[in-house]
């Protein structure tokens, strides 16, 4: 016993073989991220099932005790808009609750266990400090308001006595609720950023971070104004006073921050040490061919700008050209429409999404852990029928993927396996294995064999080898292809339409189906827009910000 | 510490033969050199011994045990890469405790950490789940894939399990060592001491301790030969196996490693195999060395034999540097005294050379002399030539020499080049005449026909592989 404590204890006073383990940070960081999000999309599920449950049975509640109302209202009432949106509000408050108490137990080891007491640390906890003062507030006003629209009557015919309920008190509140709540939502997110900013160590990224984020600031909040002049333009014509005021408002604050950031940036050094100004200048001499480039740029980016536009505008502007509310109501209530809107027949925005998810994880999944091990032994195995196999698979995916449609629904349904969950992910799965073996193949052929020869010498055996050295020099390779495989399974119409029925069961790109109309009605495009926005997010962020890997990635392997 | 037998080797790749015959008998702690140029069989002799490549027939044999059979892992060598062949993602540190952590494995420790990592997992679940019925809220639907997701995660874990150095610091096992008192993780932990210690002390003798925790890719080409070294030298092998591991080098860097090496293997007392094509390597660091060519072992002798007397054509024109001169030509007895005749100029040979070529009259025969041996301006030199190129290299100068060779109608029509290596910087010019003279004692003929050596005493040097086969009882083919 000794001796292991004599062990244990020497294990722990090498400092001559101590060094900084950066990556604890970044573990920290990633695990509120993934757990917040975790808990933010069972928050969603959470609204959902008790708002759908309200309506529906007239129980279900987050106070056991509270008399079930409303339940005369229609779904897609205001009055229940406003509810989902605070009971929406009141997950996010619990979320944030839980998180912070994940940030103070995380301070609690750092200071009590390990005794480390730093710059880092101390931002931490002061951030967490102000971030429960803000998000109790929000609680505060959320139960307050709960509370008010719970105690409307419960005989009141909200049908009947038409939209005055809401322009009363219950509407101001609702307002005042709704932009609160947005605000308050906004802030959250930006001191996540700030405590994530805080915890990046590599002063370059913060960096080059910060360019990114007023690059696309200024371009969002240009456009908002361009937008904000437009509506402006637009409500003096229809003079609609009150309109009138919020639009300059709202354009007063955007300028003033528009003007902040086009400040900060040009007083900033580029790394190389020379001025933004001066940068600028050297652009504007080579305008003309610049020129046309913002031109070409224009015309191809016209139509994402439409789209935008169309999400953040009412069905009546769209369709009648009637006087605009302010673009930021509209975003919201299209936005939530779009996400939160809860119907009998109709699938939901977060059930779908969850299934577009688990979906893509589950084939990249299915998909590496075939196609891993069976690469590995193409690429060092050699055995008869190697490169049959090899050029085999690379055959099978010279087939347009149309063609096998039909087949394809004839043997999942012989199997029992339409329109179910785990149907669509076998076959999406055994559609990309094939892919991801020749990817993968690729990734271990660039492994040079010096290092597993060394390995077998150093006592592996095979499956040790493949477990030790190839695998890790392999993953990022496997990153790119599961990233791939997500990617493909989640814009992925053509089989998920073939294989789901039931539009319970459908993933995200099939729910279009929702947003139309009668047969002689134009279909809901202010829905459709944030939709086809949102499904597409991913896709484009991903595309964004790995652009320089991707085509590292393409090369990669080409060349030795 | 071991004795090695290549008995008959041969490996074939198909229908082209790589290695032919080879035999040899390597003893305890001692230095053998394959030298050879590029394509005759060495590293492919080597590979055969670590067991990278079958042997197609033969016996390989350490300390009188037959390994043929035997895999790679099984037989206590250690190889040093000409590629170093460092795990790239790995530290130093892992890179050299990853031999010793192969051969002491502890079975269940490895799966109980899991299990116990697998328990807090689950019971974050349960929190998750107990809280929500406590609050009263809906479990959502498909929570439930993504903890099945997690739990995967989990079981992929097993995989990266934090058996490395590295992920220990990252996880703080530390807090287990204190509290868990199970018998498997004292194992575990008295395993971890041990490496500790072995790493210590070889990353001492080799000066690297302060890189333990870099990768590789941030180290230099010496330092990560000295890591490959370690890697080697931390597994108490029978044998070091090196494939040309300090061609990667450059010049400089490469003299002062291979001062170092040879400090190193004189310490370590290992038996050790070292593969090159640089003879200058093969002269300095060996305790013997083995000429290899096409598949055929030539010669096997210490240094000093190799240089002095070369079996055949081929290992002397191999071994040093300048090469030797060849120059072809015939024996001629004139007045009872035999003369070589080339074109160039006909030499007398010396007296202790008469009785050998005594077979070999008007039989064409090769010349051998080393640039280090031939004399200039003496004053007994004979031959006449002229100076075609200097090349000063600080310490010595290499002098192009050029023999005219005159026709029938007797004008110059070609030249004979030879090497002369003289000491410090010389006074000689361009296309000046010069006096050539040969050291006598340092002459060798080769026979056109076998391109053996043809000995002072009487007949042909015997090659290795001849020797060998003799030896067996068989006949000689070719």
């Amino acid at each position: 016993m000794a001796e292991v404590e004599q062990a244990s204890l020497q294990m722990i006073d090498i400092s001559v073989y101590d060094r900084k383990p950066q990556t604890r940070s970044i573990i920290l960081l990633v695990t509120f991220i993934v757990m917040g999000l975790i808990l933010i999309v069972g928050g969603f599920w959470q609204t959902e099932t008790i708002l759908w449950n309200r309506i529906k049975y007239g129980t279900g509640s987050l106070w056991k005790n509270s008399n079930p109302i409303y339940h005369r209202d229609q779904p897609n009432g205001e009055l229940s808009k406003v509810l989902r949106l605070l009971h929406l509000n009141y997950n996010m408050y619990f979320v944030t609750q839980l998180i912070l108490v994940i940030v103070f137990l995380a301070i609690i080891y750092n200071v009590l266990i390990k005794k480390v007491w730093d710059e880092k640390i101390r931002i931490v906890g002061i951030l967490g400090m102000i971030y429960s003062g803000i998000s109790s507030f929000t609680g505060f006003w959320i139960f307050q308001s709960i509370h008010v629209i719970e105690s409307i009557p419960n005989n009141i015919d909200l049908v009947q006595s038409g939209q005055d309920w809401i322009r009363g008190d219950i509407g101001n509140y609702a307002d005042f609720m709704i932009y609160s709540s947005v605000i308050f939502t906004i802030m959250y997110i930006i001191i996540f950023l700030v405590l994530g900013y805080g915890l990046i160590e590599n002063s370059e990224k913060k960096v080059q971070i910060w360019r990114i984020i007023r690059i696309i600031l200024l371009i969002l909040i240009g456009a908002l104004l361009l937008y904000n002049i437009d509506q402006l333009v637009k409500s003096i014509q229809a003079s609609n006073n009150s309109i009138i005021i919020r639009n300059v408002v709202e354009i007063g604050v955007l300028l003033g921050i528009f003007i902040w950031i086009t400040i900060i940036s040009i007083r900033s050094k580029s790394s190389d040490g020379q001025s933004i100004l001066s940068k600028t200048l050297d652009l504007i001499k080579t305008t003309p061919f610049y020129a046309v480039l913002i031109a070409y740029m224009i015309f191809s980016l016209f139509p994402v700008y439409l789209v935008i536009k169309v999400s953040l505008s009412s069905y009546q502007e769209i369709l009648l050209g009637a006087v605009p509310n302010s673009p930021l109501y509209n975003l919201i209530m299209n936005y939530s429409s779009v996400m939160f809107a809860v119907s009998s027949d109709e699938p939901s925005f977060s059930g779908a999404l969850l299934r577009s998810f688990g979906l893509g994880l589950g084939t990249g999944l299915i998909g590496i852990t075939i196609s891993v091990t069976s690469a590995y032994a193409l690429a060092r195995f050699k055995f008869k029928g190697n490169s049959f196999l090899t050029y085999l698979i690379l055959t099978t995916q010279m087939f347009p993927g149309i063609i096998l449609l039909l087949p394809q629904y004839v043997i999942w349904s012989s199997l029992g396996f339409v329109d179910t969950f785990g149907g669509i992910l076998l076959a999406s799965a055994v559609g990309t294995t094939a892919y991801c073996t020749w990817m993968m193949k690729g990734y271990f052929e660039t492994i040079p064999i010096d290092i597993e020869e060394a390995a077998i010498i150093d006592g592996t055996g095979r499956f040790g080898n493949f477990t030790k050295i190839a695998f890790p020099l392999a993953r990022s390779g496997l990153v790119a292809v599961l990233i791939f495989t997500f990617l493909s399974s989640w814009q992925d119409f053509i089989l998920a339409r073939t294989l789901l029925r039931t539009p319970q069961n459908y993933t995200l790109p099939l729910l279009s189906d929702n947003y139309e109309n009668s047969q002689d009605q134009a279909p809901f495009f202010e829905l459709l827009a944030p939709y086809s926005i949102l499904v597409a997010l991913p896709v484009v962020l991903f595309f964004l910000f790995m652009q320089k890997d991707l085509a590292k990635g393409a090369v990669a392997g080409s060349v030795k | 510490m071991a004795k090695i037998e290549f008995k008959n080797i041969t490996k074939n790749f198909g229908s082209f033969e790589a290695v032919k015959n080879f035999n040899l008998e390597v003893n305890d702690e001692e230095f053998v050199c394959l030298v050879g140029p590029s394509g005759c069989g060495k590293t492919t002799t080597l590979r055969m011994l670590a067991g990278l490549e079958t042997i197609s027939e033969g016996t390989i044999s350490i300390d009188g045990e037959v390994i043929n059979e035997v895999s790679p892992k099984d037989r206590n060598i250690a190889m040093v890469f000409q590629s170093y062949a460092l795990y790239p993602h790995y530290t130093i540190y892992e890179n050299l405790a990853f031999g010793i952590r192969n051969r002491e494995k502890i079975p269940f420790a490895k799966l109980l950490i899991n299990l116990v990592l697998l328990l807090f997992y689950g019971a974050i679940i349960g929190l998750y789940y107990g809280f929500c019925q406590l609050l009263g809220l809906a479990i959502p639907e498909y929570t439930n894939l993504i903890f099945v997701a997690g739990l995967l995660g989990g079981i992929f874990m097993l995989y990266s399990f934090p058996e490395t150095r590295d992920d220990i610091r990252m996880l703080n096992l530390r807090f287990w060592a204190m509290t868990m008192k199970i018998r498997i993780f004292q194992q575990y932990l008295v395993r971890e001491e041990n490496i500790r210690q072995k790493v210590k002390e070889t990353s001492e003798l080799l000066g690297i301790e302060s890189q333990l925790w870099k990768k590789p890719k941030q180290l230099s080409g010496g330092q990560r030969q000295r890591v490959a070294l370690g890697r080697a030298i931390i597994r108490n092998p029978k044998a070091f196996l090196m494939d040309e591991p300090l061609s990667n080098l450059d010049a400089k860097l490469r003299v002062q490693m291979r001062a170092e090496l040879e400090r190193l293997t004189k310490k370590l007392r290992v038996t050790t195999l070292y593969v090159t094509h640089d003879q200058i390597e093969a002269m300095t660091l060996g305790n013997r060395i083995v000429v290899l060519n096409e598949g055929i072992a030539n010669q096997v002798g210490t240094p000093e034999e190799v240089y002095r007397q070369p079996i055949n054509r081929f290992v002397a024109g191999f071994i040093g540097s300048p090469p030797m001169n060849f120059v072809e030509g015939t024996i001629k007895q004139e007045n009872g005294r035999l003369i070589f005749i080339s074109e160039a100029f006909s030499y007398k040979i010396p007296e202790y050379y008469q009785v050998g070529l005594k077979d070999f009259i008007d039989k064409n025969v090769t010349l051998g002399v080393r640039p280090e041996h031939i004399l200039l301006n003496t004053p007994d030199a004979t031959l006449d030539a002229t100076i075609g190129v200097l090349e000063p290299i600080g310490s010595d100068t290499y002098v192009y020499i050029d023999f005219p060779i005159k026709n029938s109608r007797n004008s110059i029509f070609d030249n004979l080049e030879i090497i002369v290596k003289q000491e410090g910087i010389t006074k000689l010019k361009v296309d000046e005449p010069v006096k050539v003279k040969f050291m006598d004692d340092q002459i060798h003929f080769f026979d056109n026909d076998t391109d053996n050596r043809i000995l002072p005493s009487g007949g042909l040097c015997k090659t290795h592989y001849v020797a060998e086969l003799e030896k067996q009882g068989l006949n000689i083919e070719s």
